[in-house]
Parts: structure tokens; C-alpha cells; sequence
């Protein structure tokens, strides 16, 4: 176990630069789940207020309505009426809608003319482009009693009880009885973002570690012994499972830490737990593979960043499979992490163990393994072909 | 007496560059066998082919009478390699060092902590058992190298240039160390281009030039094989045209050279031609200053032949 | 001068640091399009499958969905049982149900279902009005319905004088990001080269040391070198992402190379300041710069696109500081808002930094004399 013994002696001599590495990707997760568990909230349509401005330039009964109409869905933020502050405002996203009412708004729309109101929204907030169909249903309905001859006030208190008008929503359960409307608890994110700092830093710290076995004299020294080169990759491969598994567990128990121990008590754990250490067994083969293939420490870094990024994104863990063109979303079926981020859905989504659960879970779990295995394959025929040069 | 390494017609292309041109080796047991050659002739091709790490086009390679491959580990086990650039972990300690390529041969613990002892008492490192690389000078860096390829007492050992950039002293060390090795059994193979090393310590020598082998055999073989038997040096104030005609008639005369006072005489064999000189100068009444007189070096031999090659071909 | 053009060769020789700093904004660059780079905000608006129940007759209901079939909806009828198995296997996002009132069912509450919802509601309003008015103003219904009709008298419109939307890619802010990884990862570059500087770290860097010249002059020389391939690596980045996959960063190149300029100098100085004052082997102030470089990023909206934004919600001081997003914000109000004031000042912000750090590290290079060799 000679090359496993000496594997740690350097794990410990570079023991510096792993701290580093294992402390800021802690504090990576950490910022991860926070953002993710944010932004999930903010994808819900209809049910967020908006921060927005009126900017009320005909001060009416009509537009006073509208303004009062807008603030009990929002919440409404004074802005000067200056340009640049409109501007600043928007771009601060101190405010995410900004609607302008001109002058002579009331008499204008008393007189049955063509009149105009002005919005100006953060570009990608999907929340405000709801406060346009707000003010346009009112202004709307206001219009069907105007032309029926009401007097604005009498159209205003009209206008303001049709539109309490709901339509009542009912939820669906699943097929399979539980209700898909379960809240992603933090533990979902945390896990979700996990592959990022797997990939990061099992890449950045196994390679790291690697590559001083393959410097290109050490390595032909080690070629030149009589220990088989079999064995020698068994007990690399083995040195490097045991201390990306450590790196793993790590990971789970600063997981579930951050999710104040609920975590514990689920039995989603041990499933989250499974997914994510299979999924470090990709990784371990990757990293073996590609210290295999590149000769300096700088390169690795550079497949560290390339592979971390692009599997996260392409996988669908930075941002959603959903808006990815069917063909990309089909080429993503070829990186491990889609697999794990469907294996983390069944876990998130599941409220009891049932073999149908099983059977989807461990299918995709399954599919991750055999990345492992392939990946695996290829690193030991690279290392058995570098055993003779050209 | 079994060759230990037997290589015949071996053949290695780089694109339309011949490195090695069907290349011939016998090393027997027991030699202190030395590859000697220019840079660029093929010594360490040939050794990096020996040891199965470069793949050749044709040829045999044969090992304690068996064929090399890659998987020979059987053969590995015995067989030590000390590599021009010195290969060791940078974040280990001497000793650690030592002791992680032993045990790529020598799975007992025990049996390993005895050799990885007995290599540092070896190469004299004991003071330096737990410095890291880093800190030792070149020489010592160099011992550290070869305390590696042979904690496992291989009874093969491979040197690739092993005292390139290496202070006397170690130089010493490393040179006595591998007369130590033969003497306890082991077959070394040297490769150098230093030619005082080589009269040091080989018992037979290859001179290798243009991926071939083009001199081999003993010292005193080789130093035959070239025209020149003696060369004698001695210091005269003046001589004349007649002199210097007269002493190339001296037998086994065949190169002369005066110039700056210094009279300097080339002899092909010959046992007494100092005798033979000096005697013409009491003859003649010839003062002369000081006298020295060479045999043939390496470097000679080396010169003559590889010269020769050159005048040949143009 | 022949100084600078052997220490130019010197680093393209580095083959692999020169590779991989050049190469791997190119292939995330890639990666980055593929996955989002021709979503648009439109696509967040496609057409929603929904499924309808009628247990009842209702002609107004059926003509309104009739005219929003194709654009919004795509409405498909059911029995009320193979509605719910539809919603179940997820072939229609919510199903509505017509009898007395009108009902909705979804499974999960997400922005299909919620569009759903806003246009019920918006009909039952609607059907409302025309009911009060039916009741109190019967005689006015008629005259309203021809009104409505003609759009071109008394309509009251909200004009979106946003930004220009049309090419508006939702996504591009990650993009930003990517070029601001480049900047500060040409900071690889400069450890490098000032590595082989430092007495301490290098045979070379000895050598240089006691060489008769000055070490500002080799330090010079170092970082044009440096700044010069870096700067040509994020060109040929905005090249390929502007030029080659028409990605629409808003900028003119004038305003792409300025960015560049500062951008990559910045890289560069912090590899020099991370060289010089970490302490260690070369491997720890490799670490040193990918980990800094890495959260740079990350708070500069690399992996989560709204970033900034919460930063400048909780933290405004970060935004001002973290190179980054100084970079991401100058590129923003380029693109949104037209606005030079807050490029050049970002950029100078940028600069100033790198500067500072210029400086110090020349301070602790002047003072170095080796403890330890």
C-alpha cells in the first residue's frame, strides 16, 4: 500500500492550499442555497408585490384611484419626477415598475380621446410586466362605464367591485397522491447546488495531488518498477475515492448544519446523501482521467473551471432546463450532473418511500454510476498507453 | 557467463530521423559497462527502449535471457534505473522518498525499512534524512536520486548521466558507490559523456555514434584500435630543421609538432620511444627542459574515431 | 526593448497557461449561448396548454377563449376524469371548469397557472361590468358594444417605454460575467511570469536578480508582456461572442476595448499582488487566485444572474469594490441605459485598484532580500 501511504503523506504536506480551497467552496454552498431558495420565491407570478412608482401628473380623482387601486397589489415607492431619477431608480431596481400619468389624464378620458400611460419596467423582472394587465384591466372596465355614461366616481366604486371577482383555484394532487406543490425545503437547494463545488474542488484537489505522481521522470521511474501498473491504479484510484468521499461527507454535514439539523430527521438524507456521493464517483474517475491526459497544474485548474461551470449549466443547475432549446436539453442527457439534478427532484418531492419512487430514483442514480464506470475505463487505457512512449 | 542484457538489431525512427540503427549490445554479468557518446548518438533512446518506456520499430530486446516488456515485471524487480533528471517528490523528505521506491519493489515492511537504511548509510545522506528536496544542493540531490534506484539492491542498475552538474566530492561518492554496488554483485550500465569517469571505474565500453555502435570493448581494446600509442611533450629552447628531421626518423614516429618552444612527438606503439628521444638529445647535445610523456585517453580514442568517421564521409 | 520581445516569446511558450486562459472563455462562451443564448423574453410567454371542462353551455365564455386560442392558450375539451389524468401526466397546465361558476384546477402553483388565473379573473370582471351596466344602463349596452369595437376612438393604452426589447436577451448578464472571469483570470498570466522573477521561487528569478539591470525595468517588461496577451485573449473573446455568435452586448468596440484594456490590467495586477504577497509554493498562490477570481465572479453574477442586484439590495458597498461586478455594471449601463458616466467610472474604479496594488507590490519586491533561498 505504498502509493497509497504516500498519497496522504502529500494530502497532509499540501494540507494548506486544500483548507483554502474547502473553505471558500463551504462558503460558495452556502451563498448558493441562500440565492437559490431566493430566487425560487421570486418565480411565483401573480402572488409578489412589485416596488413600484406613480408618477401621478394629473393628481384626478381618476388617477388618485387608479394609484390607490395599484398599492393594495403593490407597494408603491415615491420617486422624484426627474429623468435621471427615474432612471437611477430603475437601474438601482429600487423600483421595478414605474408608471407615468399624464396631465389631463381624467379630462381626457372623460372626453372619449386616445389618451396614453406610461410604463417603464426592469427588463427582466416578469412581476411587473404583471402591473401592466393590472392597470390595463382597470382602465378598461373604467372605460365600460365611462361609455355607459357613468359619472367617474360611480365608475371607480364599480370598477373596484369587479374586479374582486376571483375565480376560484382548487389544487390537483399526483398520480401518485402527494401533492406537487411541496415547498423545496433549504436542504433542496443546498443539494442542488452541490455538483458545482464537487466537480471544483474534487477536480482541483485530486488533480492537484495526482499530478505530482505523474511528473514525467517520476512517473517513468514508477513504470520502470515491478509493481504493476494495475496495482499502482488501484491503490491511486482507491487513495483518491477514500479522500473524495471524506471531502464528500464533509459536504453533507455542513449541509446539514445549514439546514439547522431538520435535515436529520428525514429519511430524504440518506437519498440526497446517496446521490451526491455517486455523484462524486464521476467526478473522482474525471479527475483521473484528466491527470492522466494534462501535463501542468495550471491546465488542470483550467478543466476544473471549464468542467465545474459547464456541467452545472448545461445540467440545469444554474439555470433552468426549461428554457434551453430541446436540443441542447437533449445533449444534456450526456453530462452526469442532469442526472443528478433529476435524482435530487424525486428526493426533493417525495414525501414517503414508495417503489415507484425507488425505481426513478435508482434509475438515475444508475445512469450516474455508469458515467463513473465509463469515465473510469478510459482514465486506466490512457494510463496503461502512457506506460510506453512513442 | 549469460548475457544480462542482450540487444540485437534494434531499430527506433523519429519520422525519417534514424535514432538507432540497428543497434547491437551484449552486457554480461558482473561488467561495469560503460555507453559512451555524443549528444544526440542514442544512449538515452537505448536505454529508455531497454527498459521497455519507448516503443521501437524492429529489434530484440533481451533481459537475464528473457524478453523485455512492458509487463516483465519479473524482470522489473531486479533491475535499478537512476534517470539523468533527477525524479523525486518535491513535498516528500529524503527519507519518505527513499522509502516510497523501495516500496514500489519490496512489499515487506521490514525488509524495507532495513534497505531504505542501509541505502542512506549508502549514499552517505544520513545527516540529510529529513530535508526535502528543495534544500539539498545539486550533489546531494544527485545521491538522493540514486539512494532511489537502488534501495531494492537490484542486480541490474541503469545510469542515465548520473553526475551531470555535481560537485567532486559527491562525484567521488557516487563513483565509489557504484564500484561498491559491482563489487557486491550487481551489473551496472553507464552512460556519460565524461571520459574521465569512464577510465574510472568501466570495465568495457560501447562508443556509440549516429545511433550505432562503432567501438566496443575494454579499455586498453579500444585505446588499440587508435594510432596513437604515446605522445611526448618536451620543453626545448631551439632546434634545428635537421633535428626535427631526424627525429622523425625515430621509429614508430608519426606526427611531430614544434612550436613555442615545445617540442611535441607522437608515437604509434612502441614501449621505449622516450628512451629512444632522449637519447638523441645526449647525442646531439640537445638541452630540453621538462619532459612528459601520455598515454592515449579515452578522449582519444574517442576523437580519432568518431574524427575519422567525419574525414570518411566527406 | 529586445527584453520585451524575449520575455513575449517566453510566455507564449507556457503554452498551457496561455492556452487554457485563451480557450476556456471561448468554450463556456459556447456552452453559455447554447443553453440561453437565443431565449428572449418572449419565451417566457409561450403558448400554455389548458384544458376545458363544459359542464355548461356558456357562449360569452367560449368566444373570449376562442379569442385567445393559438396566442395564449392552446385549449383542448375534456370530460372532467380525463381532465385531471391530462393535468397528472402534465399534457395541459391547468384545466378550467364552466357550470355555474367558473373553476380552476392546477397541480402546482407556477407562472402557467398563474397566467391562467389573471385571465379568469380579468373575464369574470369583465362579465361583471357588463352585468352591472346590463342591470342599471341596459339601454347603453348595445352603443358599448359597438364602442368597444372601434379601436380608434377614446382607447386608453399603456405605452412600455422600456428599454428597447427587441434583441434583449435575459441572460446576457452572465456573459458580462464570463468576460470579467477572463479579466481576472489573465491574472494567471502574471503569476507566472513574476514567479520566475522572485529570487525565492526560481533559479531564473535568481539569476534575474542579480543581473546588472534594474528590477523595475525586468518588472516593466513583465507586466506590458503580461497585459499584452491577456488584453489579446479577452478580444478575441468579445470577438467571438459578439462578432461570431452575434450576442448583443450594446457596446461599441471602442467602449469593448477600453473595457479590456482596464479589465485585463486589473487581472494582471491582482496575479502580481496575489504572487508577491502570499507566501508559500507556487501551487498555494495558484489556489490564492482561482478562489478570489471564482468569488469575484460569483458575486459579480456569474452563476446566479440577479446577483447584483441583491447585493446592491443588502450590500451596496460590495458592488463598489468587486471587480467583477464593476465590470458587469459598466457593461449594463452601456447596454440599458446608454450611459457612459457609469462605465468610465467603474473602469476608473478598476484602474485605481490595480494601481493601488501595483504599487504595493513594488514596495515589497524593493525590500526583498531573501531570509531564504
Amino acid at each position: 500500500m505504498q502509493i497509497f501511504k504516500t498519497y496522504f503523506r502529500l494530502v497532509n504536506r499540501k494540507k494548506n492550499v486544500m483548507l483554502i480551497y474547502i473553505l471558500v467552496f463551504i462558503g460558495l454552498a452556502t451563498a448558493f442555497t441562500k440565492m437559490g431558495k431566493e430566487n425560487d420565491t421570486i418565480k411565483k407570478y401573480t402572488q409578489q408585490s412589485v416596488d413600484i412608482a406613480v408618477i401621478d401628473r394629473d393628481q384626478s380623482t381618476l388617477s388618485k384611484a387608479l394609484k390607490k387601486y395599484l398599492g393594495e397589489h403593490n407597494k408603491i415607492v415615491k420617486i422624484k419626477d426627474e429623468e435621471k431619477a427615474i432612471k437611477d431608480e430603475l437601474y438601482w431596481r429600487n423600483v421595478e415598475y414605474i408608471l407615468i400619468i399624464p396631465k389631463n389624464f381624467q379630462e381626457q378620458v372623460e372626453q372619449n380621446k386616445n389618451v396614453q400611460l406610461i410604463s417603464k419596467k426592469v427588463e427582466d423582472a416578469a412581476n411587473a410586466t404583471y402591473v401592466d394587465e393590472e392597470v390595463t384591466s382597470f382602465m378598461n372596465l373604467l372605460q365600460f362605464y365611462q361609455k355607459s355614461d357613468y359619472s367617474i366616481e360611480d365608475a371607480i366604486s364599480h370598477v373596484r367591485e369587479d374586479l374582486k371577482q376571483e375565480a376560484s383555484v382548487s389544487m390537483v394532487l399526483k398520480e401518485n397522491g402527494e401533492s406537487a406543490e411541496k415547498e423545496a425545503n433549504e436542504g433542496y437547494y443546498y443539494f442542488h447546488y452541490l455538483p458545482y463545488v464537487l466537480i471544483a474542488i474534487g477536480i482541483l484537489a485530486v488533480s492537484s495531488i495526482l499530478i505530482m505522481f505523474y511528473q514525467e521522470d517520476l512517473r517513468k521511474r514508477c513504470i520502470c518498477s515491478s509493481m504493476e501498473l494495475k496495482k499502482q491504479n488501484r491503490q491511486l484510484i482507491l487513495a483518491n475515492t477514500l479522500f473524495c468521499m471524506g471531502i464528500t461527507v464533509v459536504f453533507i454535514i455542513i449541509g446539514v448544519i445549514l439546514t439547522g439539523g431538520e435535515l436529520v430527521k428525514q429519511v430524504n438524507l440518506w437519498f440526497y446523501s446517496i446521490n451526491a456521493i455517486i455523484f462524486m464517483l464521476v467526478i473522482i474517475s474525471l479527475s483521473f482521467l484528466l491527470a492522466n491526459l494534462m501535463n501542468s497544474e495550471t491546465a488542470i485548474n483550467g478543466c476544473s473551471n471549464v468542467f465545474s461551470l459547464g456541467f452545472c449549466f448545461l445540467g440545469g443547475i444554474f439555470v433552468p432546463l426549461s428554457i434551453m432549446p430541446d436540443a441542447v436539453v437533449k445533449a444534456a442527457h450526456f453530462v452526469p450532473s442532469y442526472w443528478y439534478v433529476m435524482a435530487n427532484e424525486n428526493v426533493t418531492y417525495m414525501t414517503k418511500v414508495t417503489p415507484s419512487f425507488l425505481k426513478e430514483f435508482f434509475t438515475n442514480v444508475g445512469v450516474e454510476f455508469c458515467f463513473a464506470v465509463a469515465l473510469l475505463s478510459v482514465g486506466l487505457m490512457v494510463s496503461k498507453k502512457k506506460r510506453v512512449y512513442r | 557467463m549469460e548475457a544480462v542484457v542482450k540487444i540485437e538489431n534494434l531499430v527506433k525512427r523519429y519520422g525519417d530521423l534514424v535514432a538507432l540503427d540497428h543497434f547491437n549490445l551484449e552486457i554480461m554479468e558482473g561488467e561495469v559497462f560503460g555507453l559512451l557518446g555524443p549528444n544526440g548518438s542514442g544512449k538515452s533512446t537505448t536505454i529508455h527502449c531497454l527498459l521497455s518506456l519507448l516503443q521501437y520499430d524492429k529489434g530484440d530486446i533481451k533481459v537475464f535471457g528473457e524478453e523485455m516488456k512492458p509487463d516483465s515485471y519479473h524482470l522489473k524487480k531486479d533491475i535499478g534505473v537512476i534517470m539523468q533528471n533527477v525524479a523525486v517528490f518535491n513535498t516528500l523528505t529524503v527519507e519518505e522518498n527513499i522509502d516510497y521506491f523501495c516500496g514500489l519493489y519490496v512489499s515487506d515492511k521490514e525488509e524495507r525499512k532495513k534497505l531504505v537504511e542501509e541505502a542512506i548509510d549508502f549514499v552517505e545522506l544520513k545527516d540529510f534524512r529529513k530535508f526535502y528536496p528543495k534544500k539539498l544542493s545539486g550533489g546531494l540531490l544527485r545521491r538522493l536520486n540514486i539512494a532511489c534506484g537502488i534501495a531494492h539492491k537490484p542486480k541490474l542498475i541503469i545510469l542515465d548521466e548520473p553526475t551531470v552538474a555535481v560537485d567532486p566530492q559527491s562525484r567521488n561518492n557516487i563513483l565509489e558507490g557504484i564500484k561498491r554496488l559491482n563489487q557486491e554483485g550487481a551489473t551496472i550500465i553507464y552512460t556519460t559523456h565524461y571520459m574521465e569517469e569512464v577510465e574510472q571505474i568501466c570495465t568495457r565500453i560501447a562508443i556509440m555514434d549516429k545511433g550505432k555502435c562503432i567501438a566496443v570493448g575494454t579499455k586498453e581494446e579500444l585505446k588499440n584500435m587508435v594510432k596513437t600509442g604515446e605522445t611526448i611533450q618536451v620543453e626545448i629552447p631551439s632546434l634545428t630543421e635537421e633535428n626535427l628531421k631526424e627525429i622523425q626518423q625515430l621509429p614508430h614516429t608519426y606526427k611531430m609538432n614544434y612550436e613555442n618552444g615545445v617540442l611535441k612527438v607522437q608515437y604509434t606503439k612502441g614501449k621505449h620511444n622516450l628512451i629512444h628521444l632522449l637519447d638523441y638529445f645526449r647525442e646531439k647535445d640537445i638541452v630540453f627542459g621538462r619532459v612528459t610523456s601520455e598515454l592515449p585517453t579515452l578522449n582519444d580514442v574517442f576523437l580519432e574515431i568518431t574524427g575519422k568517421e567525419l574525414r570518411d564521409r566527406s | 526593448m529586445k527584453l520585451f520581445y524575449y520575455q513575449l516569446k517566453n510566455i507564449l511558450k507556457t503554452k498551457e497557461t496561455v492556452w487554457w486562459t485563451a480557450a476556456f472563455p471561448l468554450v463556456l462562451g459556447t456552452l453559455f449561448y447554447l443553453t440561453f443564448g437565443t431565449a428572449n423574453v418572449d419565451d417566457q410567454f409561450s403558448k400554455i396548454p389548458v384544458g376545458v371542462v363544459w359542464n355548461q353551455e356558456d357562449a360569452y365564455f367560449a368566444s373570449v377563449l376562442d379569442e385567445v386560442e393559438g396566442d395564449l392558450f392552446e385549449t383542448t375539451d375534456y370530460e372532467e376524469e380525463d381532465a385531471k389524468k391530462a393535468l397528472q401526466k402534465e399534457k395541459i397546465d391547468a384545466y378550467i371548469v364552466v357550470g355555474d361558476s367558473i373553476t380552476m384546477k392546477t397541480m402546482k402553483s407556477s407562472i402557467q397557472a398563474s397566467i391562467v388565473e389573471v385571465f379568469l379573473n380579468e373575464y369574470l370582471s369583465y362579465k361583471s361590468a357588463i352585468e352591472t351596466i346590463a342591470k342599471e344602463h341596459p339601454e347603453k349596452l348595445a352603443e358599448l358594444v359597438g364602442q368597444i369595437s372601434d379601436d380608434s376612438k377614446g382607447s386608453i393604452t399603456v405605452k412600455d417605454d422600456s428599454v428597447d426589447m427587441d434583441d434583449y436577451n435575459p441572460y446576457i448578464t452572465f456573459f458580462y460575467a464570463l468576460v470579467a472571469m477572463t479579466c481576472l483570470f489573465g491574472g494567471f498570466l502574471s503569476q507566472g511570469s513574476i514567479s520566475e522573477l522572485q529570487a525565492d521561487q526560481s533559479a531564473l528569478g535568481a539569476r534575474k536578480n542579480i543581473a546588472p539591470i534594474s528590477k523595475m525595468k525586468l518588472l516593466v517588461v513583465d507586466v506590458l508582456t503580461t497585459w499584452l496577451v491577456s488584453f489579446t485573449e479577452i478580444m478575441i473573446a468579445l470577438f467571438y461572442l459578439v462578432g461570431i455568435l452575434k450576442l448583443n452586448f450594446g457596446a461599441d468596440l471602442k467602449y469593448m476595448i477600453i473595457l479590456a484594456l482596464a479589465g485585463s490590467y486589473f487581472g494582471n495586477s491582482l496575479g502580481i499582488f496575489t504572487t508577491i504577497f502570499v507566501k508559500g509554493d507556487f501551487g498555494k498562490k495558484n489556489a490564492v487566485l482561482l478562489t478570489i477570481s471564482l468569488v469575484f465572479s460569483f458575486f459579480g453574477g456569474l452563476m446566479f444572474a440577479n446577483m447584483i442586484d441583491i447585493v446592491e439590495h443588502h450590500i451596496p458597498v460590495l458592488n463598489r469594490i468587486n471587480p467583477a461586478a464593476l465590470m458587469v455594471h459598466a457593461f449594463q449601463s452601456l447596454q440599458i441605459y446608454g450611459d457612459t458616466k457609469i462605465f468610465y467610472r467603474n473602469l476608473l474604479l478598476l484602474m485605481i485598484f490595480a494601481i493601488v496594488m501595483n504599487i504595493a507590490s513594488v514596495c515589497i519586491l524593493r525590500r526583498k532580500r531573501y531570509a531564504n533561498i
